[in-house]
């Protein structure tokens, strides 16, 4: 900042170089409040990624990155979990032919649905998707308020936040009473299953 | 996605003819076989494994005879979503080396005959290194998969899972069924014209006392909750699927001309049977207090007793008829049909009838003769823990009459009977229970807990109403008015399923009553369960040779009651 005892061109110098850097911090907020109403414009909100056949990759193939890695690798807990689907992809995704036969079915609900689900427990529960077991309880995963009405309601929206049943339009119904706390993730697993609606037609092989 | 997995895709998810005989989360891999390649899905997580152990997976048949055939495959860790959730076998091979001579596990190559027509065959995957969370170390995984022959599949008709999940119920009026090989909307109409034809066998497990029966369906719609209409039917059995403590198989069954005459395609259906068959598993374990379950008793029970003051011995003949039964048609939500609604209700006919052959002016046994229709709304507890596990409020109108229908009464009767948890157990449950806490001794056959079934059901309610017809020759009932609190309570023990004590008490206060408001009735039972000596299903009735005491004042005409008898009795 330029001074009373400063000569006038150190004055001057200084005087510019506070305008230009009081130009750079309007900047750098213009820029930070474009961001921020960028992310929150609709067509930027964060899609959960749909899982289709076509994201079943060898492990080996690392041709895509945005969602297969190796998984001889072990995985960190604090990996991200998420991968976000470019709009291009999700719209091939989106082409893709809905399972239909027993093969088919069971192959989408092992390799597109249990992940999903996981990836909604993941999403509730806060916790990476490589720690969570089949046998872990929704109750010692509940972060926060413990197991109840609220916490089940906010897992059945992560669940159909997670568009579980992708490419079919289906969604969870809530369970109309509460799952004890020691639900394990397998059986909500199963549960959202049975609560789909309406029913896809691999409705009848699992579950 | 790449090019290259835009052509390696294709092969996983075609249009190939498969079977598996794995079931989805009943264990922890699933093999899938799809257009000459194996998906296995690990439905819980795994670690991370060594690709070099991993390719050295293999799978092996038993040819013709009986020599192991061994096919090499490349095995690859399937990554969905960035989660590592199963492993592919593809370019099965002859050899170890990439450039064996190919095989396809269906058709043939390498040596490897093809799978006849209509036929199918074992393939055991041998899977190498994969350690499951649950494992404590990396160990070989043994896997079977059935693969039928691509000619002219085999048309297939697949049940829906049926079990309980947690507290949420399954609907043990419907079986969902998807026919895959059948031109659906025949088959439906077909099965349709006739829904008798469809058999429904149930065979119970080996440690389960029921025994076997067949029953039919009652009626077949297509599912309105399809995604797709008309993918899957709902078959509505005649009796709604049996609780029991162990899992057990349910086979549906109907005409192979009905199926031959809607098939699809080049599909095929067996030529050696003369029914179409489809099997599956029913876990349906009584977890919860029952809800309104028929009840039915008849009892017919002898009586001889000496006069006090004459000295004369009169042989009496008791009978009574208790039949109370849950009608599917005026029911909700009891067996399930909601899935997870706690809330159900039944409209329930009642016919209770007691009484004696003694001329009634000096009989000393009941006296009693009751029609009437209850409503029952009843309230399951949101866990299986609770202290209250259901809550039932009973309200109904009821004439009321002694034997001759001298005295006759109507009224409105209202009744809440709470079910507290553990105080009361039936028999499925305590089996049930007891071969938990056996399992892990691995010795649980044929073994049974002592005191196989007990209850402790308090009650109370209020009658309301009034006298229709008086009878002129009694003059014990004073009051043209019915106004009387109730509390009763009934308990029972019963000892391996063979000997069981019960004692239903009531107690009335009688509002209006110049004198004496405070009556008993008291009924206890001796029963020895002779089901065991006819082995045989009469449609769910039991018999028991009984002995019985009932003592106090019953209405309406609240005349004395001093019995005991013996007898037989046939009840459900």
């Amino acid at each position: 900042m330029p001074t009373k005892n400063s000569s006038p061109l150190t004055r001057k110098a200084a005087t510019a170089k506070a305008t230009t850097t009081k130009k750079k911090t309007i900047n750098a907020k213009k820029k930070a409040a474009s961001t921020i109403k960028k992310k929150t414009t609709p067509e930027n909100v964060f899609i959960a990624p749909p899982a289709t056949a076509r994201e079943l990759v060898p492990a080996g193939d690392t041709t895509d990155r945005s969602i297969s890695r190796s998984a001889s690798l072990p995985m960190r807990a604090s990996e991200p979990v998420l991968a976000v689907t470019p709009p291009a992809a999700l719209a091939a995704a989106e082409a893709t032919p809905v399972p239909n036969t027993q093969a088919e079915c069971l192959i989408w609900m092992g390799q597109s649905f249990h992940v999903r689900v996981l990836l909604a427990i993941s999403d509730w529960a806060g916790e990476p998707v490589a720690t969570l077991t089949a046998t872990m309880t929704l109750g010692e995963l509940a972060k926060g308020p413990s197991w109840g009405a609220g916490q089940q309601a906010r897992l059945v929206n992560a669940t159909n936040s997670r568009a579980v049943f992708f490419p079919f339009a289906s969604t969870m119904l809530p369970p109309s009473v509460l799952l004890p706390a020691a639900t394990k993730v397998a059986e909500w697993e199963r549960v959202a299953w049975r609560q789909q609606d309406p029913q896809t037609p691999c409705f009848v092989f699992g579950g | 996605m790449s090019k290259k997995c835009l052509t390696f895709l294709p092969l996983i998810m075609g249009f190939a003819v498969v079977f598996s005989r794995a079931n989805y989360a009943q264990s922890v891999v699933n093999p899938v076989f799809n257009n000459n390649s194996i998906v296995i899905s690990i439905a819980d997580n795994f670690m991370p494994i060594d690709p070099t152990i991993l390719a050295n997976s293999y799978l092996f048949f038993e040819d013709s005879n009986f020599t192991p055939v061994k096919i090499w495959a490349d095995a690859n860790v399937l990554v969905s979503i960035g989660v590592p959730s199963g492993v592919l076998l593809n370019n099965f091979r002859i050899g170890k080396d990439a450039a064996s001579e190919k095989v396809n596990l269906a058709t043939s190559g390498g040596g490897v005959p093809a799978i006849p027509t209509g036929k199918s065959r074992t393939y055991q995957i041998i899977l190498k290194g994969v350690q499951l969370a649950t494992d404590s170390k990396m160990r070989d995984k043994q896997i079977a998969l059935d693969v039928v022959s691509p000619e002219k599949p085999l048309a297939q008709l697949f049940i829906a899972p049926i079990s309980n999940i947690q507290t949420i119920e399954y609907n043990r009026r419907a079986l969902v069924v998807r026919p895959l090989g059948f031109n659906n909307k025949t088959l439906l109409e077909k099965l349709q014209a006739n829904p008798g034809q469809i058999k429904i066998a149930y065979k119970f497990h080996a440690n389960d006392p029921a025994i076997d029966y067949v029953t039919q369906a009652t009626k077949i719609v297509s599912n309105p909750k399809d995604s797709i209409p008309g993918t899957t039917f709902i078959i509505a059995p005649q009796r709604a699927l049996p609780r029991r403590p162990e899992k057990y198989t349910v086979k549906l069954s109907f005409p192979v001309e009905v199926a031959k005459d809607s098939l699809a395609g080049n599909s095929t259906v067996p030529a050696d049977s003369p029914t179409f068959d489809v099997t599956s598993v029913a876990d349906l374990v009584p977890g919860k207090t029952d809800r309104a379950t028929s009840k039915f008793y008849f009892e017919t029970t002898f009586a001889s007793t000496v006069n006090a003051t004459t000295r004369k011995r009169t042989n009496v003949g008791i009978f009574g008829v208790h039949l109370k039964p849950t009608l599917n048609m005026l029911t909700y939500n009891v067996d399930g049909e909601q899935g997870s609604k706690p809330i159900w209700m039944a409209f329930r006919p009642l016919l209770e009838a007691d009484f004696d052959t003694q001329s009634p002016a000096k009989l000393k046994s009941p006296n009693r003769i009751v029609f009437g229709m209850d409503y029952e709304l009843g309230r399951d507890a949101n866990s299986i823990s609770s202290p209250l596990q259901q809550m039932i409020w009973i309200n109904g109108l009821r004439y009321d009459s002694d034997r001759d229908f001298k005295l006759q009464t109507m009224y409105w009767h209202t009744e809440f009977s709470p079910r507290f948890l553990n105080f009361e157990q039936t028999r499925e449950q305590r089996l049930h229970q007891f071969r938990q806490s056996l399992a892990k001794l691995n010795d649980v056959k044929r073994k049974e807990p002592i005191i196989s079934a007990y209850r402790v059901l308090p009650s109370i309610g209020y009658e309301l109403g009034g006298i229709t017809k008086r009878d002129k020759r009694n003059t014990n009932f004073p009051t043209n008015h019915i106004s009387r609190l109730l509390v009763g309570l009934d308990l029972g023990l019963e000892f391996k399923r063979l000997i069981a004590f019960s004692i239903n008490d009531t107690y009335y206060f009688l509002e209006n009553a110049p004198r004496r408001r405070n009556r008993n009735y008291l009924e206890t039972r001796f029963d020895i369960n002779t089901g065991p000596l006819f082995n045989l299903d009469l449609g769910g009735l039991q018999n028991a040779i009984t002995f019985k005491f009932q003592r106090g004042d019953q209405p309406p005409v609240f005349g004395p009651v001093n019995a005991f008898s013996a007898g037989f009795k046939i009840f459900r």
